[in-house]
């Protein structure tokens, strides 16, 4: 199979006819180097031969990829469900949404990364105003992974607010809420939208802001609406989803538990607003804490 | 009389490497062999399997004794010992196992760590079959377990 063509090339005395081929290197250390891969290359490379196939369904390599904190992820099914599952079989039911606070809440791991995610329906947050329908109407919809969205047709006190706590593995995270400007339905199988009621976002920006129980804060303001519409260019904010970021926050591990509190308003009374659908907040994990230190440490130096 | 360790290939090339306590340390499998109760002045004589010839050993005795004066395992690796290319030829992936499996067995923990590594960044993105073709690797699964892979790839594929 070509050594003896190696031999003539290699000045050195590996005899490459009698070195290790791919296909014969111990489990362990195919083990090894899935520490290095993601779980779908991991699931890629399960097909190469049986000792791939082997260590790609090991406790040993799935265990390392598994958030530290799986166990409160597993607490939230049914104990049924997770009875004599392999660790990959842990992964698999983790990466898959799982449901809390009557629904209301998902939180799923990440399957390239195998960090923890979150997502808050407008339906388990406090909005200003949602019981009274001249202001607020829920909309059932496919769009949103909830089903069902918040349509703001006209308010002048505009705040949403939400919680959360739950045990979150030590990283970095970014909270941002999703928000479609202008209505939308279906006609005629298409998508459509409308903006009779959309108003009142270019004239103040809202604001944005988040805390969390160990006393980090962050906040910043959007125009939800283009200020200077020009109507050759269209409106760049209406009609699609749009994920608005209100900022970064630390989990370092130390507490057992993290509570964030998170808040969207516009509440200046000398204007009203409306027109929007609010479908939900996102929490997604975008570091480690050695990213986080290593940057801390730059910006002070 | 500092004590020594022989560590003795028998396969391809046999070859006696003596080892000095500041190389031997090194490897998780026989460093302990300097804390055991023994004359200072005696040798012990490791055998090493004969899949691991005296070239392997050699090249990772090289690492052991080299890499102090850079500033990191990785870049010693990376500058010098093994340069990582986009794809290597038969004989370095030959070496990158061999220099792998030894080190594994040797319990040399940093080349183990730089092997595995290099071999991940090989195998990332690539279909198994351009693998098994790259690295002749045979495929061994039944026709059962290759049917309850594509479904479980399928089945992956519609979870996304």
């Amino acid at each position: 199979m070509g050594s003896s063509l190696s031999n003539l090339n290699d000045g050195a005395t590996n005899d490459s006819s009698t070195g290790p081929s791919l296909g014969d290197i111990p489990e362990s250390c195919i083990a090894a180097v899935f520490m290095y891969l993601t779980p779908p290359e991991i699931c890629n490379l399960a097909g190469l031969n049986r000792s791939f196939r082997g260590a790609a369904s090991s406790d040993f390599v799935w265990e390392k990829k598994l958030p530290p904190n799986y166990q409160d992820l597993l607490d939230l099914l049914p104990p049924e469900r997770v009875l004599g599952l392999s660790k990959k079989d842990i992964f698999a039911v983790l990466s898959r949404p799982i449901p809390f606070d009557d629904d209301n809440k998902e939180l799923w791991i990440d399957r390239v990364t195998g960090r923890v995610c979150m997502a808050v329906s407008a339906r388990g947050m406090a909005i200003t105003g949602i019981e009274d329908r001249r202001y607020w109407n829920w909309i059932p919809t496919n769009e949103s992974r909830f089903h069902v969205v918040a349509y703001l047709q006209q308010i002048w006190w505009f705040e949403v607010d939400g919680t959360v706590t739950f045990h979150l593995p030590p990283g970095i995270y970014s909270l941002s809420f999703r928000i479609h400007l202008g209505g939308f339905g279906k006609k005629s199988g298409r998508r459509v939208c409308n903006y009779e009621h959309t108003h009142g976002w270019d004239l103040k920006p809202v604001r944005f802001s988040l805390s969390t129980s160990d006393g980090q804060e962050a906040s910043c303001e959007y125009y939800l609406d283009d200020v200077k519409r020009e109507e050759a260019h269209g409106h760049h904010k209406r009609g699609f989803w749009i994920d608005y970021k209100v900022g970064e926050f630390v989990v370092t591990g130390s507490e057992p538990s993290t509570e964030i509190k998170w808040s969207m308003k516009q509440i200046d009374c000398t204007h009203s607003k409306g027109g929007l659908c609010v479908d939900s907040v996102f929490i997604n994990p975008i570091g480690d804490l050695k990213d986080y230190r290593t940057k801390s440490f730059c910006e002070i130096s | 009389m500092s004590k020594i360790i022989v560590l003795k290939c028998v396969g391809h090339n046999p070859k006696d490497f003596e080892l000095d306590e500041a190389v031997a340390v090194q490897f998780g499998c026989i460093k302990d062999l300097f804390h055991s109760d023994f004359d200072a002045e005696s040798k012990i004589v490791v055998d090493v399997p004969t899949k691991f010839n005296s070239y392997i050993i050699g090249r990772i005795l090289e690492f052991c004794s080299s890499r102090a004066s850079f500033s990191s395992d990785r870049a010693y690796w990376e500058q010098y010992f093994f340069h990582p290319c986009r794809e290597p030829n038969q004989r370095k992936r030959k070496e990158l196992l061999a220099i792998m499996e030894a080190s594994e067995y040797l319990g040399m923990e940093s080349l183990v760590e730089l092997t595995t590594q290099s071999l991940a960044n090989y195998l990332k993105g690539k279909n198994p079959l351009t693998i098994r073709s790259l690295w002749k690797v045979e495929g061994d699964l039944t026709a059962e377990e290759e049917e309850a892979k594509a479904l479980a790839m399928g089945v992956a594929k519609l979870g996304h």
